[in-house]
């Protein structure tokens, strides 16, 4: 946490090589948590590499406030959730879901089989109760700033949140088939 | 089926590894990014934006935080166009991967400079001045000839945790760095600007003060990146009993290393020995003593340390009809000769003994004393060493027929 200061204050301070560091200590939860959200670790690489050029490009014009894990996690949800719009209004498939095994025939394995269930069950989730629920649970968001973020009220994030919940609880359980 | 109530510790259990390939370009586009930037904006020259933001007096309670979160860590501020410590040896400390030449300087030796290759989790690749390759991971140690295609993998057993330092000298100055950074006691000096191979750099020493050994810095003016680290060995009176200098110079950090650097190519004729490396003894270093004295007529050695050492070595390939043959420079070993495998656990077995008086003499109160000089092996009433375990009252003697007993300070000082 107190690293993370000195890291803003030093990138709000002009220092590119600061970027070095962000990139270095933040690159693996950011491809993890790109990854869940687009069940696609190849796109997930090009997530992260975006948004660290951006904040590249940008360095110069913004001050980072606040936290910078969240900062972060924001930008890969922003331009995962753009990649997954693009990706359905290309492939023409439904707008709730991206199906494990539609064009990523592996996915569902990325992160070992001792995850594997949960993967898949992620994946049969709604972009939006996925992307809730991940920014929660695995980037530490509260649901405020995740409203923010989404544009929504925080009451809609809360029912996401809560449904994802259910429906993971229901696949895990083997309540619901897929 | 697994069940669901823990849906939140799975998630959190989720982990990927950004790729190699990622790392490549993402470093890439800020090293870019770096060099494209206007050479004569330095990062703290921006003092401008600085004092604009500080009107806002929120912003100046929250910059004074800042400014004491930074001084409970130890963050080292030299002045308004001079950049702080912690910003310099920053890339060094989340460094991945680094090159570097590594020059080393000791009082009596010729000055040896080789090319070091650092990995983070594939460990240290020298390349020495005869060609020989010494790759260090923490359980072995592979000595390569590339032109005659053989390698020596020296297995390390037993071995305690907590032990990289010693096989990697890139983690030691790291590690040096950091208790730099994160003790209040460590000074950290700003020295000035000096020009080094044309290059303007500023110029910082730590632990100028402490009893650890001190360590300077110079970072390019422009990048800020480090450029060069000099540390010293000024450990004469010790085990190593080494004076001189260790100079890291050319470092650039990050670059793609391929693991295959570190490991054994493929079609080199081998040949494994173990060595052990669990914690000396007392025990180890009696038999140090033994081989010792066994070597060298009966006689104990004047000094016991890597120096004298050093010259047993000698004295002991030149016995095994070794002498001459330079392995380390370059000739290529013959792994027929049996007197090859027989040098290097002898060597160890040495040195473990001496590793035991290192080990002792961290405490302050050992109060180790070796008095071999002049002494043969089997002159049971003379003492050769003695020191004090750590919460001992009694003193452990060993004696020239290398028999031990506790002895009080009274007795010992009779």
């Amino acid at each position: 946490m107190l690293e993370d200061k000195l890291l803003i204050w030093k990138f709000n301070h002009g220092s590119r090589e600061a970027l070095r560091s962000i990139y270095e200590k933040y690159k693996d939860d950011l491809v993890t948590l790109a990854s869940a959200l687009l069940i696609d670790v190849a796109s997930a690489e090009d997530v992260v590499h975006d948004v660290f050029v951006g904040f590249i490009e940008s360095s110069r014009k913004f001050r980072l406030t606040g936290s910078l894990k969240g900062y972060l996690a924001t930008c890969v949800a922003n331009n995962a959730r753009n990649r997954n719009k693009a990706g359905r209004r290309h492939q023409n498939t439904e707008a709730t879901s991206v199906r494990p095994g539609a064009n990523q025939p592996d996915a569902a394995a990325m992160f070992g089989e001792e995850l594997r269930q949960l993967s898949l069950a992620l994946a049969q989730l709604p972009y939006e109760q996925r992307e809730v629920l991940l920014l929660h649970s695995y980037s530490g968001m509260k649901f405020k700033a995740i409203a923010q973020q989404q544009n929504v009220s925080i009451n809609t994030v809360q029912g996401r949140y809560r449904y994802a919940l259910d429906k993971l609880r229901s696949i895990l359980n083997g309540e619901v088939q897929k | 089926m697994r069940p669901a109530d823990n849906i939140n510790d799975l998630i959190k259990k989720l982990k990927l590894k950004a790729s190699t390939g990622l790392d490549r370009r993402v470093h890439e586009d800020i090293s870019k990014a770096l060099a494209e930037s206007d050479k004569t904006e330095s990062a703290f020259t921006q003092q401008n934006i600085g004092s604009t933001v500080m009107k806002n007096p929120i912003t100046k309670l929250a910059a004074a935080a800042v400014i004491i979160i930074a001084v409970l860590i130890g963050i080292h501020q030299f002045g308004s166009s001079v950049p702080a410590f912690a910003e310099v040896v920053q890339p060094l400390l989340t460094a991945r991967t680094a090159v570097y030449k590594l020059t080393v300087q000791s009082a009596g030796e010729p000055t040896e400079t080789s090319d070091w290759m650092y990995k983070m989790e594939s460990g240290t690749r020298e390349v020495r001045p005869g060609g020989v390759i010494r790759i260090l991971h923490n359980d072995q140690v592979i000595m390569l000839w590339p032109a005659g295609k053989k390698g020596l993998i020296l297995k390390r057993t037993n071995i305690q945790e907590d032990e990289q330092s010693q096989t990697n000298w890139f983690h030691e100055i790291r590690e040096r760095i950091r208790q730099a950074l994160e003790t209040k006691e460590e000074s950290v000096k700003f020295l000035g600007k000096q020009e080094i191979d044309g290059v303007i750099a500023f110029v910082y020493r730590i632990g100028e003060n402490s009893e650890m050994t001190d360590m300077t810095v110079w970072a390019d003016t422009e990048t800020l990146l480090p450029i060069q680290i000099q540390q010293s060995m000024g450990s004469a009176g010790t085990v190593m009993n080494i004076e001189g200098t260790i100079t890291y110079r050319d470092i650039i950090v990050n670059v793609e290393l391929d693991e295959s650097l570190f490991v054994v190519p493929e079609g080199y004729d081998t040949q494994t020995i173990e060595i052990d490396s669990s914690m000396a003894t007392e025990e180890d270093l009696i038999q140090t003593l033994h081989l010792w004295a066994d070597n060298t007529d009966g006689e104990f050695p004047s000094e016991l340390n890597m120096k004298a050492a050093g010259e047993l070595f000698q004295l002991i390939r030149e016995k095994m009809g070794l002498k001459g043959l330079k392995f380390e420079e370059g000739q290529i070993p013959e792994f027929a000769e049996p007197q090859f495998s027989e040098f290097f656990p002898i060597r160890q077995r040495i040195i473990r003994g001496l590793g035991f008086i290192s080990r002792i003499r961290r405490s302050s109160d050992s109060d180790w004393h070796y008095v071999g000089e002049d002494k043969k092996l089997g002159e049971a009433e003379k003492r050769i060493c003695w020191y004090r375990p750590e919460g001992s009252e009694t003193y452990r003697v060993i004696y020239g027929d290398l028999s031990v007993k506790n002895v009080s300070l009274e007795d010992l000082s009779k």
